[in-house]
């Protein structure tokens, strides 16, 4: 096979260049805010929040097939005429509310966190499910892109979404990164020298839904998680620094994402797997690396 | 013991009045504590387990709220003065895999000063390489703060308070947990600021030091038994009051008395 045959060709067709952006853009942006999540032991809150996500998303689109499921939720999407817009709110919605919800019931450490978010996840989950249900058409075929990502669907105004959504999380992450940062690292300090930590901790939060949200059509729901911790623990093995793990993680999704669209293709397998199964292979191999060499880039990484 | 003294010493750096304190529906671990510390003196905290030790410290710079009382930093008044305090926590909680450098985990200390939405700037950098130099951890800025010994850990962690721009330290526990080594570090280090006139307040379980090495001495229990200099306070009574039980004293042939502390 030539060079050209296994780079090239594929631009040829439009929904494999749309396809190749909207990978690098979700594995950059997902690399960024996947460290927060990777330092922070935030995995399993990760993968709730992903599937949570599920009734806004539900709701958003079963409007489109006429029936009102939620009458208040489907009232306020109504006035979104745009399809993928209207997903993106409807499963904004729901992830924000979720992500408030579990940080409420864990606030007085009553709950242990892994708790609720069990408890909230699975609900939301459920109540997606049940949603979805009410509609013959969506339940047969279009619960399986929602749950695995149909890229190849993607329009332009998603790619518009994805590239807003990519600057807002960045730059507000930039805004507020030695805030972050310090919450993450000594939340004591953190309240000591007064800084609001409960709210950074929620202006995280969102961050992640919106992540979630805007990288939905591409990955799924089910897979979401890679995209998010994957990258982010790759980058871990090989930095000591934040802001360096954060450059690496987007580094490694974006050409991961890339790397994962070339081999959907020439293997003629579904876009999302192919690309987690890259980052895992990156991961792997970095692993191994290190491990074998024992050579601890953790000391001499700058 | 080289010490300077100079006018300034007799300025009260921080004053605490009729302080109660503890965790919100609990009832009070301390109550009506009161003292004050002058500039450049280095005082220990005692007392049993549960006596408050650490609710006092926490209390004083503000991470649990007080009822009452004051708390007066260079006759500052005491809802503004709370970030003047450095504060060093007990650092069980912290993920030393974390990816930071010393230099990063000193930086934060200037989070409040820098401001939001604004980064770093040279005066900020300049304020952390002294603040490393002073407690001697300049060569190991670039290392990833998992990477030092427990005394190093601890030095970071008090340079990180100085970078606040604070003259006095609070420090919860500092010798819990390293070996004599890290020990002798630690205090070389409070040596080395008590020549800088900074005002020291630590808690501790190491009576043997605490009456050895400090200028004032505050036992706890609930409230504050006593506080003076070792020779005033570190009486069989007065640790009777705060160990109860949990102490004994050991008379010798030639009536010198020795404390024996279970904590």
């Amino acid at each position: 096979m030539s060079l050209q045959e296994i780079f090239l060709d594929p631009l040829s067709r439009e929904f494999m260049q749309r396809a190749i952006i909207a990978a690098l853009l979700v594995g950059a942006i997902s690399g960024v805010v996947g460290a927060f999540v990777v330092v922070r032991g935030m995995s399993f809150f990760g993968d709730a929040l992903a599937h949570s996500v599920l009734p806004g998303v539900a709701v958003a689109y079963i409007y489109g097939g006429g029936a009102a499921a939620i009458p208040i939720v489907s009232d306020l999407l109504q006035g979104i005429e745009q399809e993928s817009l209207r997903l993106f709110v409807g499963g904004l919605m729901a992830g924000i509310f979720a992500a408030l919800l579990i940080g409420w019931m864990t606030r007085d450490e009553r709950l242990k966190d892994d708790t609720a978010i069990g408890v909230i996840f699975v609900a939301m989950f459920a109540l997606g499910l049940a949603i979805i249900s009410t509609d013959e058409r969506a339940w047969g075929r279009d619960l399986l892109h929602i749950l695995f990502g149909n890229i190849l669907a993607v329009q332009d105004v998603d790619i518009y979404i994805m590239l807003i959504s990519g600057v807002v999380v960045i730059g507000t992450i930039l805004l507020f990164y030695k805030e972050l940062l310090l919450v993450s690292f000594d939340v004591a300090l953190a309240r000591s020298l007064r800084l609001p930590s409960e709210g950074l901790r929620t202006l995280l939060l969102i961050l992640i839904a919106v992540t979630i949200v805007a990288s939905l059509q591409t990955v799924g729901i089910v897979l979401m998680l890679a995209m998010l911790i994957t990258p982010a623990a790759t980058a871990q093995l090989i930095t000591k620094r934040m802001h360096h793990l954060m450059i690496v993680a987007a580094l490694i999704g974006a050409f991961s994402g890339v790397g994962g669209a070339y081999l959907a293709w020439h293997l003629q397998i579904q876009f999302s797997p192919a690309i987690v199964l890259i980052l895992t292979g990156t991961f792997g191999v970095s692993f191994i690396t290190i491990r074998l060499t024992r050579y601890k880039f953790h000391n001499n990484f700058t | 013991m080289k010490r300077v003294v100079g006018q300034a010493l007799s300025v009260e750096a921080l004053i605490v009045e009729n302080l109660s304190a503890g965790y919100p529906k609990l009832p009070l671990a301390i109550t009506d504590v009161s003292f004050s510390l002058r500039r450049g003196e280095r005082a220990a905290l005692i007392g049993p387990n549960g006596a408050g030790k650490s609710t006092l410290l926490k209390a004083l710079v503000g991470l649990i709220p007080h009822h009452g009382g004051c708390i007066s930093l260079h006759g500052h008044d005491c809802s503004t003065s709370h970030t003047l305090l450095g504060y060093v926590p007990q650092q069980e909680s912290i993920d030393w895999n974390f990816p930071v450098t010393v230099q990063d985990v000193v930086m934060m200390g200037r989070t409040r000063k820098i401001g939001w939405l604004r980064w770093a700037g040279r005066k900020d950098r300049d304020i952390v390489a002294q603040a490393l130099e002073r407690v001697g951890m300049m060569a190991f800025r670039n290392r990833q703060i998992g990477q030092l010994s427990g005394g190093q850990k601890r030095r970071v962690f008090i340079a990180r308070a100085l970078a606040q721009e604070t003259d006095v330290l609070l420090l919860d526990e500092p010798f819990n947990g390293v070996d004599v080594t890290a020990q002798e570090e630690i205090m070389e280090t409070l040596n080395k600021l008590r020549d800088e006139d900074i005002t020291v307040l630590l808690a501790t379980h190491d009576l043997n030091l605490a009456s050895s090495q400090f200028d004032k001495l505050l036992i706890l229990n609930q409230r504050l038994i006593a506080c003076g200099s070792p020779a005033e306070v570190f009486t069989p009574e007065n640790l009777h009051e705060a160990y109860g039980g949990r102490m004994s004293v050991l008379r010798h042939r030639n009536h010198e008395d020795y404390i024996l502390v279970v904590d």
